[in-house]
């Protein structure tokens, strides 16, 4: 088994972690990637008289985007050596794009048997059940999901 | 790991029950039901719009019956791949609405995860997520993995 995980911060994918883990150390499971697939807010940003931010201020929204990403990278590794005690592989890819594509097209062109997700997201209603990412990944990918509640 | 594993016969839930074997191979999964929840459908049968007689009725009961049969032994049949596995396994056929018997099942026996089929018995192809695995994704807090 090839297992998926998907990371976006949420407690809920933390959870879909653990639960990797858990499959992991009683499975036949030998490679997990752990992947934070994210997108870039900055070029949305504008001044709030509506013209787009100044060359200057783009360039902090860029830095503090990319510190964001930055902080996911580092806690993913802390994650992953949870893992260490498993015969697993594992891997970190964080992607830049539509998150639900991103996670479609790495899972199927990496082949993997199994994506495991939070069944939330970051977005903020909590009252929602599954979240809009997940949503999107239980109805276009061919490869069996995992939701972690 | 406790794993509970839904059946109702379509293609999907047949690779459900794979995936469960799968998962369980080296395994601290020590525990696995494969559950078939089922709802009678004779009662509203019968074209003219009238009730069916009590013998019409006594035959569809009976035909009901003989499919739920039928079902238990094709899970019986399935569940032969758990034989090498160290696992206690349980087979459930419930009569009531399938996603409330499912959730009511998974919460009340605190299993870890639900292991369903991604699309049911229901006819249309194009439809990827079935109105049971979606009931049943939407309504519990259970995991749940949606086997394709």
């Amino acid at each position: 088994m090839k297992i998926l995980v998907c990371y976006d911060g949420s407690e809920a994918s933390q959870r879909a972690i653990d639960k990797a883990h858990q499959l992991t150390t009683d499975c036949g499971i030998h490679e997990v990637t752990l992947l934070h697939a994210y997108e870039d807010y900055s070029w949305v940003a504008t001044s709030a008289d509506g013209y787009a931010p100044s060359p200057e201020n783009l360039s902090k929204l860029r830095d503090l985007e990319a510190k964001k990403v930055e902080e996911k990278k580092e806690f993913l590794f802390t994650e992953g050596k949870k893992f260490e005690d498993t015969n697993a592989t594992l891997e970190v890819k964080l992607v830049q794009g539509h998150p639900a594509s991103v996670i479609t097209e790495v899972a199927e062109e990496g082949e993997y048997d199994l994506i495991i997700m939070g069944s939330r997201g970051l977005g903020g209603l909590k009252r929602v059940v599954l979240g809009s990412v997940s949503n999107s990944v239980i109805q276009g990918t061919n490869i069996s999901v995992m939701v972690v509640k | 790991m406790k794993l509970l594993v839904c059946f109702d016969g379509s293609d999907p839930s047949h690779r459900a029950i794979e995936k469960a074997h799968k998962l369980t191979g080296d395994s601290g999964v020590h525990e696995v039901t494969i559950l078939h929840a089922y709802q009678e459908n004779y009662w509203f049968s019968m074209g003219d719009g009238y009730a069916p007689s009590p013998d019409m009725l006594k035959k569809l009961e009976n035909f009901e019956e003989s499919q739920v049969q039928e079902k238990k032994e094709k899970i019986l049949e399935l569940a032969k791949i758990f034989d090498n596995t160290e696992v206690s396994l349980d087979v459930k056929t419930i009569h009531g609405h399938p996603a409330r018997v499912i959730t009511k099942v998974a919460e009340e026996g605190e299993y870890d995860l639900i292991i369903i089929g991604s699309r049911g018995l229901g006819g249309i192809r194009k439809v990827v997520l079935g109105s049971v695995s979606n009931a049943v994704m939407q309504g519990t807090k259970v995991s749940v993995m949606v086997v394709k």
